[in-house]
C-alpha cells in the first residue's frame, strides 16, 4: 500500500482522490482540508436558500482583513469541504487549441508545454465526471467524436430574442455547457445549493467517495496544511498541519503529496515550505512561485426593453446560451472574450407582494417589458509583476496572511471596452432603449485566478513539469489552476478536472511512487 | 395600550395598493402606537431565530393561524393556487424548520400570537393581515420588534416559499419559478423553450 497526501479538497482533490482510487494499485488517500465540514444536498439548508435567502456560504469565506479591493479574494473562494465548487456556477466550456499557444500566437505570455490534442481526452473523461449537459455536435473546438453525458439545454424564448439580434451582427453563438445532472434535476434556479446534487460540487463527489472507499480514503477537514516536509531537495516525507479542532499542530507522512489548495494558497503553501535547500521555497528557485497571477477581468450590460406580451422572465435559473464569437484566434492577441445573455424580471414576485404591489400594478409591470442583460468574462495577459506573496500574521484558519500585487494590461482595459461597447448595440438591436443601457466593467478577482506556480518544460520557466511534478522533486505534484500557463478566456474548472485526470493517470502509472532509496 | 385610527387616506399614504384597499370593509385598520405596545416590545437584534434550540413540532391549530397569511395572499393577489395539495407541503417544510437548529418555533409562537390578537381586534381578517403585513411602516424602522421579526422571519419567508412551492407564479403566465418542483430542465414542458 502507498500512501498519497491531497492539500484541498476542491474539484481538483476530488477529481484525483476518484480516479486514483479506481486504479489497480493500493492507494491510502488523506485529503486535507483548511475549512470545515459541510452537508451535501440537505434540505433544511436548500429550505433556508429558498425562504430567507441565506448566505449560506458567509462563513466560509476569506477573513475580512485579507480582503484585497483591486483582487477580491473574499467571496471568490470558499475554505469548507468540496471548496469553490460549492458555489460556482458550473460554467464548463473547454480551453481551445489556440490558448495552448499564447506566447506562439501573440507574444503575450508563454505556451502551455502540452497542447490541446494532449488534453482532448482527458476533456471528455472530464465531462463525463462532472455530469455536463452540452452540444456533443458543437466541434468548436474540436471534440474528436467525445459525447456529451447530458444533450444540451434548450434554448429559452428569452434566449431567442437574444439570439436574434447576435445574428443580426453575424455573432455565433451555441449552447452553454454547463455542470448540470440533466437525470437528476428536480428543481432549477436554486443551483448554489441542490437539494438534489443536480450540480456538480466536490463536496457531494468526496462524500460518494468516502462511502465507496471508506477504508481508502480519509478526509480530514479543519485541517490546514502549513508546510510541506522535505528529506532533502527532492523527496517529501508528508505535511505539517494544524488540528483547528484541538488547537494542536500535527504531521503526517506518505509517498507522495499532490498540492490542490487553489491559485493563491498552493503558491503561498510552497513559498511558506522554505528549507535550507530550497531557501525561497520550495520549487522557486526561478522565482515564479506566485508569480504572473491573472483572472478573468468581467464585464457586463443590461437594458430594459419595452413590451414584453409574452411575459418573459427567467424561467430556467441558469444560463443556456454562450457566444465564444470573440474567444477565437482573430481577437487572441487583444484578449478574447465569452459572452451569455438572459431575460429576467426587474423584480420579483414576491418582493412586489411584499412591497404591496397590487395583483393589477404587478400584471401591468411584467407586460410592460424586460430587463435584458449580457456578461461576459475575457482573457488576461499576464506579468510577472503580479504576484502572490506572504503578508504578515495569519488568517483564522492558521495560514499566513496573502499579499497580491496585480495589475491589468492596458490591452485587456481598452479590449474590455470595445466588448462592453458590442454588448451595447447588441442590446440596442434587441430592442433596448439607449437611456436604459447600464454598463459595467470589473478587474479580474480571485474566482478564476490562475498561473502561480506555472506549467514549464524547464525549471527555468516555470515552476511544475508538464506531469505537474514540482521541478527538481520526484513526488511532489500541484494540481490547481495555479500551474495553468494562460488563462484563456473561457472559465477554468474544466481545464483543471482534466488536468487533474490526466495527472491521476501518470501517477498510476508510477511503480513505485517514491523511486528507490539513492535514486534521488 | 394606545390605538391610532388609521383611515384609507393614510393607508394609500402608507403604500397599501388598491386593490388590498379593496379587501378592507369600511372603517379602519387598528395599531398600536405606543412603543411599550407588544407589537413593538424588543425582542431580539439577530437575523437568526430566538431561541433557536428550542425545537418541536408547530401544533396543528398554529399552523392553520400561519397559514392564513397565505390564503390572504392567494385571494387578495387571485394567485388561483390548489391551497390544499400547498399547505400538505408547507406542514413538512414548516416542520423541517422546527424540528432542526436553527429552530423557528419561537418566531413561529411569536407571529401566532400576533395574528390572534389582530384577528381578534379588527373587523376581518383581511384587515388583521393587511395591518400586520403592511400598516404602520415605521415598524420596518424596527426590525428587532415582535411585529418586525415576524414580519421579516415569518411572513416574508412564508410568501417566498408560497410563490414557487405552491405554484402560484403560473397565474401570471410563467411556466417555471425559482425554487418549484417543476422536474428537470430536460422535461418538455419544465421551462418555455425557444426555437431558433
Amino acid at each position: 500500500m502507498e500512501s498519497i497526501i491531497i492539500v484541498g479538497s476542491g474539484v481538483a482533490g476530488a477529481t484525483l482522490a476518484r480516479q486514483l482510487l479506481k486504479t489497480e494499485n493500493d492507494y491510502q488517500i488523506t485529503v486535507f482540508e483548511a475549512g470545515p465540514d459541510f452537508k451535501p444536498g440537505d434540505y433544511r439548508i436548500w429550505l433556508d436558500q429558498v425562504m430567507a435567502d441565506v448566505d449560506l456560504y458567509r462563513e466560509f469565506v476569506d477573513d475580512p482583513r485579507t480582503e484585497h479591493e483591486h483582487f477580491g479574494l473574499r467571496g471568490s473562494r470558499l475554505f469548507v469541504k468540496g471548496g469553490t465548487t460549492n458555489h460556482w456556477g458550473g460554467l464548463t466550456p473547454r480551453f481551445k487549441p489556440e490558448d495552448f499557444e499564447l506566447k506562439s500566437r501573440t507574444g503575450f505570455g508563454t505556451d502551455w508545454p502540452i497542447n490541446y490534442d494532449e488534453m482532448a481526452p482527458y476533456y471528455a473523461e472530464a465531462e463525463i465526471l462532472l455530469g455536463i449537459t452540452g452540444d456533443s455536435e458543437n466541434d468548436d473546438p474540436p471534440r474528436y467524436g467525445a459525447k456529451y453525458p447530458f444533450p444540451p439545454t434548450a434554448f429559452t424564448l428569452g434566449d431567442v430574442l437574444i439570439i436574434e439580434a447576435l445574428k443580426t451582427h453575424d455573432i455565433s453563438y451555441g449552447h452553454m455547457s454547463i455542470a448540470r445532472d440533466g437525470n437528476r434535476c428536480i428543481t432549477t434556479g436554486t443551483c448554489n445549493y441542490c437539494p438534489v446534487n443536480a450540480r456538480y460540487t466536490a463536496l457531494y463527489d468526496l462524500a460518494r467517495l468516502q462511502d465507496e472507499y471508506e477504508d481508502k480514503l480519509t478526509l480530514k477537514t479543519e485541517a490546514p496544511v502549513t508546510k510541506i516536509l522535505m528529506d532533502g531537495k527532492k523527496h517529501t516525507r508528508g505535511v505539517s498541519f494544524l488540528n483547528l479542532k484541538t488547537g494542536t499542530p500535527d504531521s503526517m507522512e506518505a509517498d507522495a503529496v499532490i498540492v490542490c489548495g487553489g491559485t493563491i494558497e498552493s503558491a503561498k503553501l510552497l513559498l511558506s515550505s522554505a528549507n535550507k535547500d530550497w531557501v525561497d521555497g520550495i520549487g522557486n528557485d526561478s522565482g515564479h512561485v506566485g508569480r504572473h497571477l491573472i483572472g478573468h477581468p468581467v464585464m457586463g450590460a443590461s437594458g430594459v426593453r419595452p413590451g414584453n406580451p409574452d411575459k418573459l422572465a427567467g424561467e430556467l435559473g441558469f444560463t443556456s446560451l454562450i457566444s465564444r464569437h470573440f474567444d477565437s484566434p482573430e481577437y487572441q492577441h487583444k484578449g478574447k472574450m465569452w459572452f451569455s445573455g438572459s431575460v429576467g424580471l426587474n423584480s420579483s414576485l414576491e418582493r412586489q407582494i411584499l412591497a404591496n404591489v397590487s395583483r393589477a400594478d404587478m400584471d401591468a409591470s411584467l407586460i410592460s417589458g424586460m430587463r435584458i442583460s449580457l456578461g461576459g468574462e475575457m482573457e488576461q495577459f499576464e506579468s510577472p509583476e503580479n504576484r502572490v506573496s506572504l503578508g504578515s500574521g495569519t488568517t483564522r484558519h492558521g495560514l499566513p496572511n496573502t499579499e497580491i500585487e496585480v495589475g491589468v494590461h492596458e490591452i485587456n482595459i481598452k479590449t474590455r471596452q470595445e466588448h462592453v461597447q458590442t454588448f451595447v448595440e447588441i442590446l440596442k438591436t434587441a430592442g433596448c432603449t439607449e437611456d436604459s443601457i447600464e454598463t459595467d466593467a470589473g478587474d479580474p478577482d480571485g474566482a478564476h485566478a490562475s498561473s502561480t506556480c506555472r506549467m514549464s518544460s524547464s525549471d527555468v520557466d516555470g515552476v511544475v513539469n508538464p506531469d505537474l511534478q514540482i521541478h527538481g522533486t520526484d513526488n511532489l505534484y500541484v494540481c490547481s489552476n495555479a500551474v495553468f500557463p494562460s488563462i484563456a478566456a473561457a472559465n477554468p474548472t474544466l481545464t483543471l478536472s482534466a488536468l487533474a485526470v490526466r495527472l491521476a493517470e501518470h501517477i498510476g502509472e508510477q511503480s513505485p511512487l517514491v523511486p528507490l532509496s539513492g535514486s534521488h | 395600550m394606545t390605538e391610532l385610527k388609521i383611515d384609507r387616506r393614510q393607508l394609500i399614504r402608507m403604500g397599501l395598493s388598491s386593490s388590498v384597499l379593496a379587501t378592507l370593509p369600511l372603517g379602519c385598520v387598528m395599531l398600536g402606537n405606543d412603543e411599550t405596545d407588544e407589537l413593538l416590545q424588543f425582542v431580539s437584534n439577530s437575523r437568526s431565530p430566538v431561541d433557536a434550540k428550542r425545537t418541536g413540532s408547530l401544533p396543528q391549530e398554529d399552523f392553520e393561524k400561519l397559514v392564513g397569511l397565505c390564503q390572504y395572499v392567494n385571494r387578495a393577489w387571485e394567485l388561483d393556487a390548489d391551497m390544499g395539495l400547498y399547505f400538505n407541503r408547507l406542514r413538512a417544510d414548516l416542520d423541517f424548520k422546527t424540528s432542526e437548529e436553527p429552530s423557528y418555533l419561537t418566531e413561529y409562537k411569536h407571529a401566532v400570537e400576533l395574528i390572534s390578537r389582530m384577528v381578534g381586534t379588527t373587523s376581518s381578517v383581511e384587515q388583521a393581515w393587511a395591518s400586520l403585513l403592511f400598516a404602520d411602516s415605521d415598524v420596518e424602522n424596527f426590525p428587532a420588534t415582535k411585529l418586525g421579526r415576524a414580519r421579516r422571519l415569518v411572513f416574508s419567508e412564508l410568501i417566498t416559499h408560497q410563490i414557487p412551492v405552491s405554484g402560484a407564479f403560473k397565474s401570471f403566465g410563467l411556466w417555471n419559478y425559482s425554487g418549484y418542483f417543476g422536474g428537470s430542465f430536460t422535461a418538455p414542458e419544465s421551462y418555455r423553450k425557444g426555437a431558433v
